[in-house]
C-alpha cells in the first residue's frame, strides 16, 4: 500500500488525550526522555555551527 | 540494511538543507529509497506542483548535484477527540501544528532522515514559534501492512520523541498511517537551558 501523498491526522484519542489536556491545563507538557535527548543534540548542534560560523 | 557507495564518505550530521527553488527541481536522477512512492513523487512533479500551489514547503539535501533526501512542511492541526472534551469541560479542541508532510533519503546515506527532521524542528523552533503560535508538530507516521513483514516507520519518530496519538489503536490502522505529534514546550524549554548553561561557561 503507497503512502498517499495526502494524509489527515488523526485525532489524540483515550489515554493519551487526557494525558494531553491534563498537561495542557496544568501548564505542563508532554514529555519524556527522548525529547530531552533530542533538545541536547539541537542544542550541540547549534553550537557547533555557532562554532563554524 | 543500508547500502552505500554513491553517498560514502559524506557527514550527514552538519550537511545544508536548501529550500527547493526551480533551479534544484532537475535533481533527482538516480534517487533511490525504500519506498518507491517517495521517489515518484518527487520525479513526477507532485512535490513542486504542491510546493507552488503552497500547499506544503520542500526542503532538500544535496551532494553535488545528486538528490540525498527531502522533507515538505505544511501547516496542521492536533485535534482532540470530542467526547473527552466534553466530559472534561476543556475549552481547546485542536491545537496549532506544523506537519512533516513526507520524509524520503536516498537508501545510500547514512543518518539524513535524522538530520532533516532535527533540522525541521529546530527550523519550526527558531523561525515559525516566534511569529505564529505552534504547539505541536505531528507526522502521519507510515504503516504498509501489505508487505511482509509490515513496514512501520513509527519507530523512528518514536526515537526522536513522538507520541502516537492513539497509542491503542488496532493494527493494522484503517488508513496506512499513524499519526504521531511531538510537544515543543518541553523542546524548547529545554533548549533555552542548555543555552542558559552556554551563556555562563
Amino acid at each position: 500500500m503507497k503512502y498517499p501523498l495526502h494524509t489527515q491526522s488523526k485525532p489524540v484519542s483515550g489515554i493519551a488525550a487526557k494525558k494531553l489536556l491534563e498537561a495542557i491545563d496544568a501548564g505542563g507538557s508532554v514529555v519524556n526522555d527522548r525529547v530531552l535527548a533530542l533538545a541536547k543534540r539541537i542544542a550541540a548542534r547549534r553550537r557547533k555551527a555557532q562554532k563554524n560560523g | 540494511m543500508a547500502s552505500f557507495g554513491k553517498f560514502d564518505g559524506v557527514d550527514f550530521s552538519q550537511i545544508n538543507i536548501e529550500s527547493l527553488t526551480p533551479e534544484l527541481r532537475q535533481l533527482g536522477q538516480g534517487f533511490r529509497c525504500v519506498r518507491g512512492e517517495f521517489v515518484t513523487y518527487w520525479k513526477q512533479g507532485r512535490i513542486q506542483r504542491e510546493a507552488d500551489a503552497y500547499l506544503c514547503q520542500c526542503w532538500l539535501v544535496r551532494v553535488e548535484d545528486a538528490l540525498a533526501g527531502y522533507i515538505t512542511l505544511l501547516a496542521d492541526k492536533l485535534e482532540v477527540e470530542d467526547a473527552l472534551l466534553i466530559q472534561e469541560g476543556v475549552k481547546y479542541r485542536t491545537f496549532p501544528s506544523v506537519k512533516i508532510g513526507l520524509l524520503a533519503v536516498d537508501r545510500r546515506t547514512k543518518g539524513l532522515g535524522v538530520r532533516l527532521m532535527e533540522w525541521a524542528i529546530d527550523y519550526v523552533i527558531t523561525e515559525v514559534v516566534p511569529v505564529i503560535g505552534v504547539r505541536f508538530i505531528t507526522v502521519d507516521a507510515l504503516y504498509d501492512f501489505d508487505v511482509e513483514p509490515a513496514y512501520d516507520a513509527s519507530g523512528f519518530y518514536e526515537k526522536l520523541g513522538f507520541e502516537f496519538a492513539d497509542p491503542t489503536e488496532a493494527l493494522p490502522p484503517i488508513n496506512p498511517y499513524r499519526t504521531m505529534y511531538l510537544d515543543l514546550k518541553p523542546l524548547m524549554e529545554e533548549l533555552a537551558i542548555e543555552e542558559l548553561d552556554e551563556n555562563q561557561l
